[in-house]
């Protein structure tokens, strides 16, 4: 099987490179606040000529009334400077996405919190494939009462309702423990909790593929089983594994979309998609301030990127 | 000389603080459409807990005297007169006479003997019981004539006549057989027939739809009259409509199906604002009695990781640096959009009787701040983390209610804050259960944002928050004796102050707990936030306090005001559901 490189492929890698180096491209640090300008709109970049890039300074009708343009006060756009890839003025902060309610750059903490809520789900979906895999091989190889055992298992923590066990697991989490940390340690529960539909699945490819004939022939001329499953059921894993990791790397990137809209993901000051969400319960706040929604754009692009791939994935096996 | 000076600068701010315009007569008849977050659980006031029950029965019922929520002051309600004796611990109290219950019963002192004996009979458990206990004994009431009533008091109680408001005279003629048989906690359901219900309040039961609205009808025997002794109230039905959430109750005021709603989130009260409508009244009532404040765990019992934190927590200096550090202005710009006031210390300036002038306000600064810090011991790495003495990081987490998305945001500012010091602080949102079980039970919590006040404006309802010995004393509740000389102090003065009768001397020694509070900073106030409110500019005496219910407070004196010169016309969008 082979994944052409498309430009939804592209996209992906555009997203992964834009997390890896969010810090150098965001014009601020995602937490650096500018009290002064909460709610900002999306701010309009004019063109010099020449001269560059340059904005306007922020004329306030005040409090959550809204900004206007003042061009009577310009700063030029500067780029690649202090490691940095565009470099505002420090007399007036330049916001292209607009800022958040404590003035907080929408751009720079999208760059950041992408990087988050990515790696977040693409580390859980690994770990889900790693434990579905073990114990999908385990089982289907071994077959017998360990089979039917793991199973049982796996039918057993389908049942769990997931959000009150999480729900629990945070409750259980001592306050102290770095927002970072509890939330991938509450992702790693939920990959734990979401191996089994992966090794049923996984259990299903080896059961069938030990049965084939080209696999009895081998044994029968003393191929060892060590060399059965390396040649001939590793090569079908292989494909099983990367179409669930397509599969289950935009559920897990949703995932951290949920917890942090309900309270579970990561807290202040970390930043993620999620949290950045999370702000949206209150109404009020996405009609006038409907950059606020920013988020869904890159989380949509996410995950109808990776049904596309899934999808010809399928095609073109 | 000074101390007459004092009393006279009090008398004129307390007489400024009470003057109120009286209502203009109105006109009768028309639907009052009311908001309601939630529908109310109950309409008995025995066990009436939540909001909205509580909203509704005050309407239904009335006290013996009763504090106008404009002034702040008591007045007379069923009472028309009282007298108290010298030494302070009994009250004469003259009923009106000619007065009828909803269902015209005539009311008299059995009526008022009745309802203190069940209020303060321990089998009924209501929960107004701990309000009419002073000095570990209920109050007692006994008949001297057939409209006169003697309450006495185990101990002298300042502003004692505060007590009664809000205990609703209930119709002995209906429930006494109820109480007998002990089944008083299973009445007045919003299932009840009105048949089942009499009350003093301006309006009567008429009916219930679950989950919708409750609907109320005027008294026609209630006992208040206007200017032009016109028998009160003007509004021939209330309708309270039960919403779910406030953007339901914005959305339904700004289509038109509501005339009132209560207290506003700012955000709420901004996005009506910017629609700019003009039938709309939006009123900032100012600030309320209600304060956020951040504490951190003093508790002697805190588990180990949090005990070895309260080395910090526990030296005044380090709170008065966090409190430097905190940026009220911003929090009150960015979380309420300006409506809402910084604190310095913890009395509200709208409470505008016992709030102390004269608390330093010092501005935010981070370098004095850092500075005090300095002084204790405290020290910063390269990194620019704050270590203490044994250079440790300075490191703990803010518990805040989930549930609660203004308060959560103050705690969001308050922590980027104390990062500006180089503490390594987050912000942990709890479900609201989850976080009164580590304040009240496990005491497994570092620092907590919360807020208090709401109730009534005199300083002895807090007595539970700043005696040592109280059970809301948070950062260190139910001492046996107290933990530190100045809250030794505090419990003193507040004892003192709760026994005094001479409003100066109270003013003095509740102006020192103040003080005491600002200097010793157990709680860092921060923002108190304003009372918002809206109404449509066809109802008329719409006059919203700060104290509760903010806008329902006068219902009784509220009315249609119609520019078609049908005075008192239902308009078409005021039709009552379910009604034709």
């Amino acid at each position: 099987m082979r994944v052409r490189v498309g430009p939804v492929q592209l996209l992906l890698c555009a997203i992964a490179i834009y997390s890896v180096f969010a810090g150098r491209l965001a014009p601020y640090p995602a937490i650096r606040e500018h009290r002064e300008f909460p709610f900002t709109p999306p701010m309009r970049l004019h063109w010099a000529g020449f001269a560059g890039v340059y904005y306007c300074g922020l004329q306030s009708a005040g409090a959550w009334r809204g900004f206007s343009e003042d061009c009577t006060r310009k700063w030029q756009l500067r780029f690649f400077e202090e490691g940095r890839l565009v470099q505002p003025a420090k007399e007036g902060p330049f916001f292209l996405l607009g800022s958040d309610e404590l003035g907080r750059d929408q751009l720079s903490r999208l760059l950041e919190g992408g990087r988050v809520t990515l790696s977040a789900g693409v580390a859980a979906s690994l770990l889900t494939i790693l434990i579905g895999l073990a114990i999908g091989i385990v089982s289907g190889y071994r077959g017998g009462r360990l089979d039917d055992l793991l199973m049982a298992l796996a039918s057993l923590f389908l049942t769990c309702p997931w959000i009150y066990l999480l729900l629990g697991i945070r409750a259980l989490l001592p306050l102290s423990l770095p927002s970072e940390q509890s939330y991938l340690l509450v992702l790693v529960v939920a990959a734990s909790v979401g191996w089994p539909r992966t090794a049923r699945l996984i259990r299903g490819v080896v059961r069938s593929a030990r049965e084939r004939e080209y696999v009895t022939v081998a044994r029968s001329l003393g191929a060892s089983e060590w060399r059965i499953f390396r040649v001939h059921l590793m090569p079908e894993l292989r494909h099983v594994a990367t179409a669930q990791f397509a599969v289950l790397a935009p559920q897990f990137v949703l995932a951290e979309v949920t917890l942090s809209f309900v309270g579970l993901g990561i807290g202040e000051p970390g930043v993620s998609w999620g949290t950045m969400l999370a702000g949206l319960r209150d109404v009020s706040i996405l009609l006038p301030y409907a950059w606020m929604a920013l988020p869904c754009i890159p989380i949509a692009a996410v995950f109808f990127a990776f049904q596309w791939v899934s999808r010809r994935m399928q095609y073109t096996e | 000389m000074t101390g007459r000076l004092v009393t006279v600068l009090l008398f004129c701010i307390f007489r400024t603080a009470a003057f109120q315009a009286p209502f203009e007569p109105g006109v009768p008849g028309g639907t009052l459409r009311v908001a309601q977050k939630a529908e109310p659980k109950t309409l008995n006031p025995l066990v009436a807990i939540d909001a909205p029950s509580r909203e509704v029965i005050r309407l239904l019922h009335a006290d013996l005297i009763t504090i106008n929520r404009y002034t702040q002051r008591t007045e007379p309600a069923l009472a028309e007169s009282w007298k108290a004796a010298k030494d302070g611990r009994s009250f004469t109290l003259a009923l009106r006479k000619g007065v009828h219950f909803s269902d015209g019963h005539p009311f008299d002192a059995d009526d008022v003997i009745f309802t203190f004996q069940v209020y303060t009979d321990k089998a009924v458990a209501a929960p107004q019981r701990d309000l009419l206990m002073v000095g570990e004994e209920p109050v007692r009431v006994r008949k001297t004539g057939s409209h006169t009533v003697v309450v006495t008091l185990s101990q002298p109680y300042a502003a004692a006549e505060r007590i009664f408001d809000g205990i609703a005279i209930l119709p002995r003629h209906l429930l006494e057989a109820d109480y007998r048989a002990g089944r008083l906690a299973k009445i007045w359901t919003v299932a009840s027939t009105p048949q089942s219900m009499a009350g003093l309040g301006p309006f009567r039961f008429r009916e219930h739809k679950a989950g919708e609205w409750i609907r109320l009808d005027r008294n026609p025997y209630y006992w208040k009259s206007d200017a032009n002794r016109r028998r009160l109230p003007y509004f021939d039905e209330v309708v309270l409509r039960a919403t779910g959430t406030e953007e339901n109750q914005v959305i339904r005021f700004l289509a038109g199906e509501l005339d009132v709603l209560g207290r506003l989130a700012a955000r709420s009260y901004a996005a009506i604002e910017q629609k700019a409508l003009p039938d709309v009244q939006l009123v900032d009532a100012g600030s309320s009695l209600e304060y956020n404040v951040a504490f951190f765990n003093l508790n002697t019992s805190a588990p180990a990781h949090v005990a070895s934190k309260q080395t910090w927590f526990g030296d005044k200096r380090f709170r008065q640096a966090l409190s430097l550090a905190a940026d009220r202005e911003g929090m009150a710009r960015l979380v309420y959009g300006g409506r809402a006031t910084p604190l310095w210390g913890h009395v509200p300036p709208g409470n505008r009787i016992w709030a102390a002038q004269d608390i330093a306000k010092p501005p935010r600064s981070i370098p004095a701040a850092k500075q005090i810090l300095t002084q204790v011991g405290f020290q910063w790495d390269s990194a620019g983390r704050l270590l203490d003495r044994a250079g440790t990081p300075v490191r703990f987490t803010i518990v805040v209610s989930s549930s609660n998305s203004e308060r959560s945001r103050l705690a969001t500012i308050l922590a980027s804050d104390w990062r500006e010091l180089g503490i390594d602080v987050q912000v942990v949102p709890l479900e609201f259960r989850a976080l009164l079980d580590r304040l009240m039970n496990s005491k497994d919590y570092d620092a907590c944002l919360l807020g208090f006040g709401g109730g009534d404006a005199d300083p002895n309802p807090e007595m539970n928050i700043w005696l040592s010995s109280g059970s809301m004393h948070f950062w260190n509740p139910q001492q046996k004796s107290p933990a530190t000389p100045w809250e030794a102090r505090l419990d003193e003065l507040m004892r003192r102050q709760m026994t005094t009768t001479d409003f100066a001397a109270r003013h003095a020694l509740f102006r020192e707990v103040q003080q005491i509070v600002a200097g010793e900073r157990p709680v860092i106030s921060l923002v108190s936030p304003n009372v918002l409110v809206a109404a449509r500019r066809s109802v008329g005496n719409f006059r919203p306090a700060i104290l509760d219910s903010y806008a329902l407070w006068n219902a009784e004196y509220l009315y249609r005001v119609t520019s078609t010169g049908g005075l008192g016309q239902i308009t078409k969008s005021a039709q009552v559901p379910g009604k034709r």
